[in-house]
């Protein structure tokens, strides 16, 4: 159910719940740039045709000027950056390129000659050389040694340098550690504060292909005075694997330490790119209806037999799992701000629905290799979508005060446009709101963007204020909403809030869901019109159903009205149809990044649920595979989720089919408790199994197992996926199921 | 007549392209139907390395026993210690970002033979995968089929790094007569090696396959639901092998795709049946393909790959033909003039010049792609300036 609040009471800020927050941080400017973006210098570039561009002409593509692409045609940016880094692949960074550069400082060195490209077939000798050193992990000395990588590292911070114009654009010193361990991409970006305190070279993924390594490197980095922080990116490409609950890399299990280090180090994470998007996926919100964006199932080199793994996948389940985690153990690994990116590998980018030429070079560089269904590297290039986009909120354009920004997670993700969002949370915020210097009065008396919550005194929830403005040169706002995620007792719970919306719309009286905006479009033309929507939204929101004893995150969603799709446009320029594998139309949307509230352990202990600990102590016994068998097997059970009070029928067939039938009377839907109907809605069967002394099924695409105690005459279950919880009773079968009144408690 | 400032313009264009660029023809190129160049075969790891051999690990002693040279200076009896070896091959492809490595499962057995390689640049071999000592022969036939060089002239347009062969035609001849018996061995490396050069192979190299191929075997392996990513290959090779029955199942099978919106293995089925029908077939191509606007695009691609192969080729359907069907492509889809722009290019076709004047003039193609290979396509022309001079103004 959702809920609009727009209040606008005024009422004046309570001092003692005050933040101090920095002179000038009222007048912090939001801050376009690209995270992500590969050069003739990455080696997989350099073997998709882009082999003649170093990151200096990055920059430049940056700042507005014409560059060309891989194919040879000119490509220019439609609204130039304020800033950006360079991200090329740290494994043999620039060699290749560089040996081939008549005059640079590696071509002078004789392991050049190895590197010299005659013809394609060197292209191919130095690829299968240089890429059998990686996977053998006996990395070429020579080319890591301080004189190669050192002086290919200096060239780009030199670069960097000659393209860093304080006040006016920035250039970070930056790179990408490229680790794809069995084909999951855990790929992270680092960047620096400082240009002129970063190493020597950088930590690649030739040094360690795992994460924690890296944490280790950097925090050793942090230690010398030099400041850095790493960005995530395509977790939803990470096969589960970005964002793991119980073990990390080596098999360890996580810890606080894992915790605190991923924390101190990963401040933000990529939530859409060239690659599809992070934030969640139709199975993980299934009552979401803007969840199915630019989703893209695929795993890196496409390896044959396997599909990636949904959960651990996406950003907003981690924000969720983060929550749980804290609650049940006491550390959140999991509050990362949110960016946008590129990944492309063609040194410029397409940002534009109505500009894109691809990012691959010469594999999508042309429409009718993006637009024929070609397949590339397993990927339908048809899949591929504009790069996202980075807003930093600044006080000015620099890279000390644009680190700062990043660092303390002051920055909002965007699928391309430039549309500008504001977030901030308080005790008593929506007063603020209504000042003229509304923003001013918004860091006095709250946290912005990636900020977590002050107590809240006497206030009884948390308010917001929202704000978005559109880009002058992409489609109108629809609306913006605030996306709520909770943890109780190890269970996770995510709702989606409109706050403020263009137009004349009602939210429904009993779902309280505002109707689609409509549309303009006009797929046959490819064209729309901003008829529809508004400039600017602000709006303010209170937590209607705020709980202090639990934990939650609250970020801002801007959805802008919905426009043609790069493929409509460019099937209008063919003279085709467009085509059906991808949506007609998008709504182009910007993300802020999350606002956390952490309850305190005296009221997380007054609403403590029942763990697997707990009935162990109380003489409890898990079942075996003969009494789950005889509890369940051809029989249907009524179970009761003790968190929410829900009260359900499971039908557990035979031939191990299960059924989620019954949810306290009614047909099951989808809610915010997640993709745990396994289809009972419309009456599809989930396969499960006894094993082991569990029952094992599916959640979205990955098993999961209950483990059932008995402790009396009573059953209790217990999820694999609840940090130790165990939540479920099974209880008797209802007398009377009331559709009406008493839906929580039948019993 | 073309005013003055329409020509100069065009000119102008012409000479932003830039003067590096040069024409060639007649390099070996993969066959666009079958190889997608995003992986590297077992034949491009030969093709790469400096020398190759048959080696059998003695594990108590922790070391390789070369008991067969492929390629390169190395004696048999020759030791190679097992810490320069990588024993375990592993499926390399270049993924969207990074590349990436797909263990394969080794069924290696001590005593089994290893086909390892090396290249000049390194100092460790790497392991291919097992195979039979007696196939040390064929293997060395095998790299011995590429005689020259890698330095070929560079083409017009910038094709595909993987998808490139440093073999001629007359080397790839050569070696398809040598992996064809050996296409579906009952040793796997062996079969894997095979396809992989077939699959890489230029379409015209492939018909000289033509006196050797078994039709019946063709149509089984078509069939085989285990081979079915190897469909499109066999499917060209039956339309080089088969007869007039295989022709009409084929026109029914390119029917039903169309029907079903079925692209995935259209254009090899269209390419064979220009192979077994003929030129004769090309007014049917370009109507169905071209002049009825309910095609989708991947269906039009499809009639256009078998087209190249077909051009490339020079052969059963002339290439003068495949210029004169791309020319009514040009004409019936303008705003996709560009894809075939740098192919006539390289073919020197430059009866398209006109064509193509038109179509910039006109600013049909919208695509900066396509607008590029047309404008570097009239650079090249030596007809270009008379013909932009010939067209009315507009």
């Amino acid at each position: 159910m959702r809920k609009s609040y727009r209040t606008t009471v005024l009422l004046a800020s309570a001092a003692s719940l005050l933040i101090c927050a920095s002179a000038n941080s009222q007048e912090r400017q939001a801050f376009f740039g690209e995270t992500h973006v590969h050069t003739g210098w990455s080696f997989d570039a350099y073997i998709f045709g882009n082999t003649k561009t170093s990151p200096a002409d990055a920059y430049k593509y940056a700042k507005g000027q014409t560059i060309k692409h891989p194919l040879g045609y000119d490509i220019k940016i439609d609204t130039p950056l304020d800033w950006m880094g360079v991200t090329d692949h740290s494994e043999y960074v620039g060699t290749v390129a560089l040996a081939n550069t008549p005059g640079s400082s590696i071509a002078k060195l004789p392991i050049a000659e190895k590197l010299i490209v005659h013809s394609p077939a060197d292209i191919q000798r130095i690829y299968l050389w240089l890429g059998g050193t990686i996977i053998d992990k006996k990395p070429i000395e020579e080319l890591i040694s301080p004189e190669v990588a050192g002086s290919v590292w200096k060239q780009n911070v030199d670069i960097a340098d000659a393209a860093n114009e304080p006040g006016k654009f920035t250039a970070f010193c930056s790179y990408e550690w490229t680790s794809t361990p069995n084909n999951r991409n855990m790929h992270r970006n680092v960047f620096f504060k400082d240009c002129a305190k970063v190493p020597v070279a950088p930590f690649s993924s030739i040094d360690s292909s795992d994460p924690s390594d890296l944490w280790n490197w950097m925090d050793g980095q942090r230690k010398d005075g030099n400041e850095l922080l790493a960005i995530s990116h395509n977790a939803n490409l990470s096969d589960g694997h970005m964002f793991p609950t119980d073990v990390d890399e080596k098999g360890r299990p996580i810890d606080a330490a894992w915790a605190a280090s991923r924390d101190r180090n990963e401040r933000l994470t990529e939530i859409k790119q060239i690659k599809g998007a992070s934030e969640t996926h139709p199975t993980l919100s299934p009552n979401d209806e803007f969840a199915n964006f630019e989703i893209l199932t695929y795993l890196l080199g496409d390896p044959a037999g396997r599909f990636p793994q949904v959960s651990g996948s996406y950003v907003r389940q981690a924000l969720k799992d983060g929550l749980s985690m804290n609650e049940a153990r006491g550390y959140n690994p999991y509050k990362p701000g949110f960016v946008g990116g590129s990944d492309s590998h063609n040194t410029g980018v397409p940002y534009r629905q109505d500009n894109f030429y691809g990012g691959h070079g010469l594999n999508d560089g042309d429409i009718k290799q993006r637009m024929s269904g070609y397949v590339f590297a397993g990927l339908d290039v048809r899949l591929e979508n504009p790069a996202g986009l980075t807003g930093i909120w600044a006080e000015e354009n620099t890279r000390a005060s644009l680190f700062d920004g990043m660092a303390r997670k002051e920055t909002f993700a965007t699928s391309g446009p430039h549309i500008k969002v504001r977030l901030f949370g308080g005790a008593d915020l929506a007063a603020a709101a209504d000042q003229e210097d509304w923003v001013k009065a918004a860091y006095a008396g709250g946290v912005p963007m990636g900020g977590d919550l002050q107590p809240l005194g006497d206030a009884k929830a948390p308010s917001f204020i929202v704000w978005a403005l559109k880009d002058p040169t992409s489609g109108n706002l629809d609306r913006i909403q605030i996306v709520k995620g909770w943890s109780k007792n190890g269970q996770s719970f995510e709702k989606i809030f409109d706050v403020t919306w263009a137009g004349n719309r009602t939210p429904d009286p009993f779902t309280g869901v505002v109707p689609p905006i409509g549309s303009t479009v006009n797929i046959s033309d490819a064209s729309y019109t901003n008829t529809i929507g508004g400039v600017e939204l602000k709006g303010t929101w209170t937590d209607p159903e705020f709980d202090p004893s639990l934990d939650a995150f609250y970020y801002a969603r801007t959805l802008e009205i919905p426009t043609p799709r790069w493929t409509t446009i460019q099937a209008k320029e063919l003279g085709i149809a467009p085509p059906d594998n991808v949506a007609a139309t998008i709504q182009e949307r910007a993300w802020s990044s999350p606002i956390w509230y952490t309850a305190t352990q005296e009221l997380r202990a007054a609403t403590k649920g029942t763990t697997v600990a707990d009935l162990k102590s109380q003489g409890a016994t898990a079942l075996d595979d003969k009494a789950l068998t005889d509890l369940i097997v051809g029989k249907s059970s009524w179970v009761r989720n003790n968190v929410t009070g829900d009260v359900f029928s499971i039908a557990w067939t035979a031939s191990g089919q299960r059924l989620i039938a019954n949810i306290n009377g009614e047909v099951p839907k989808p809610s915010e408790i997640g993709d745990v109907l396994h289809g009972g809605l419309t009456g599809q069967g989930t396969a499960y199994a006894i094993k082991d002394g569990t029952i094992v099924t599916t959640l979205g695409n990955l098993p999961y197992e209950a483990t059932v105690y008995k402790l009396g005459d009573k059953y209790f279950a217990a999820r694999s996926n609840e940090f130790g919880y165990a939540n479920y009773e099974v209880v008797p079968t209802p007398q009377m199921l009331d559709p009406v009144g008493q839906q929580k408690s039948p019993f | 007549m073309l005013s003055s400032w329409r020509y100069t313009r065009i000119l102008g264009l012409l000479l932003g392209l830039g003067a590096s660029m040069a024409l060639a023809v007649g390099e070996g190129r993969a066959c666009a139907i079958c190889f997608s160049g995003t992986i590297v075969t077992p034949g491009q790891k030969l093709d790469s390395a400096d020398q190759a051999v048959l080696a059998v690990a003695a594990a108590s002693e922790g070391q390789f026993h070369v008991i067969a040279v492929v390629k390169g200076g190395v004696g048999v009896g020759e030791v190679i210690a097992d810490s320069v070896v990588t024993p375990g091959a592993a499926e390399i492809a270049m993924s969207m970002d990074g590349q990436t490595a797909t263990p394969k499962v080794s069924s290696a057995a001590v005593g089994e033979p290893l086909l390892l390689v090396r290249s000049r640049t390194s100092e460790t071999w790497t392991s291919i995968g097992t195979i039979g000592a007696e196939y040390a022969g064929w293997l060395r036939q095998l790299a011995a089929t590429k005689h020259g060089d890698d330095n070929q002239p560079a083409r017009l347009w910038p094709s595909k790094v993987m998808a490139w062969s440093p073999l001629t035609d007359a080397e790839w001849r050569e070696r398809l007569a040598l992996v064809w018996p050996h296409l579906e061995d009952s040793q796997a490396l062996a079969a894997e090696i095979a396809y992989g050069e077939l699959m890489r192979a230029p379409y015209g190299a492939m018909r000289t396959l033509k006196p050797r191929l078994e039709a019946e075997t063709l149509r089984n392996w078509i069939a085989d639901p285990n081979l079915a990513s190897r469909r499109s290959v066999y499917t060209l090779l039956l339309g080089i092998g088969g007869d007039q029955n295989d022709a009409a199942e084929l026109e029914k099978l390119i029917d039903q795709a169309l029907l079903a919106r079925d692209t995935a293995n259209l254009s090899a089925m269209l390419a064979a049946d220009l192979e077994l029908r003929g030129p004769a077939r090309l007014d049917w191509l370009q109507a169905a393909f071209f002049d009825d606007r309910q095609r989708t695009l991947p269906e039009i691609d499809a009639a256009l790959l078998a087209l190249s192969v077909h051009g490339a080729a020079d052969a059963t359907v002339p290439r003068e033909r495949v210029v004169e069907a791309y020319r009514s492509f040009i004409k019936a889809r303008k705003p996709m003039a560009g894809f075939v722009a740098m192919e006539l290019a390289n073919w020197k076709a430059w009866d398209a010049t006109a064509d193509y004047v038109d179509i910039i003039r006109s600013k049909a193609v919208k695509d900066p792609a396509g607008q590029f290979a047309i404008l570097s396509y009239l650079k090249s022309s030596p007809l270009t300036v008379g013909q932009a001079a010939l067209l009315p103004a507009e």
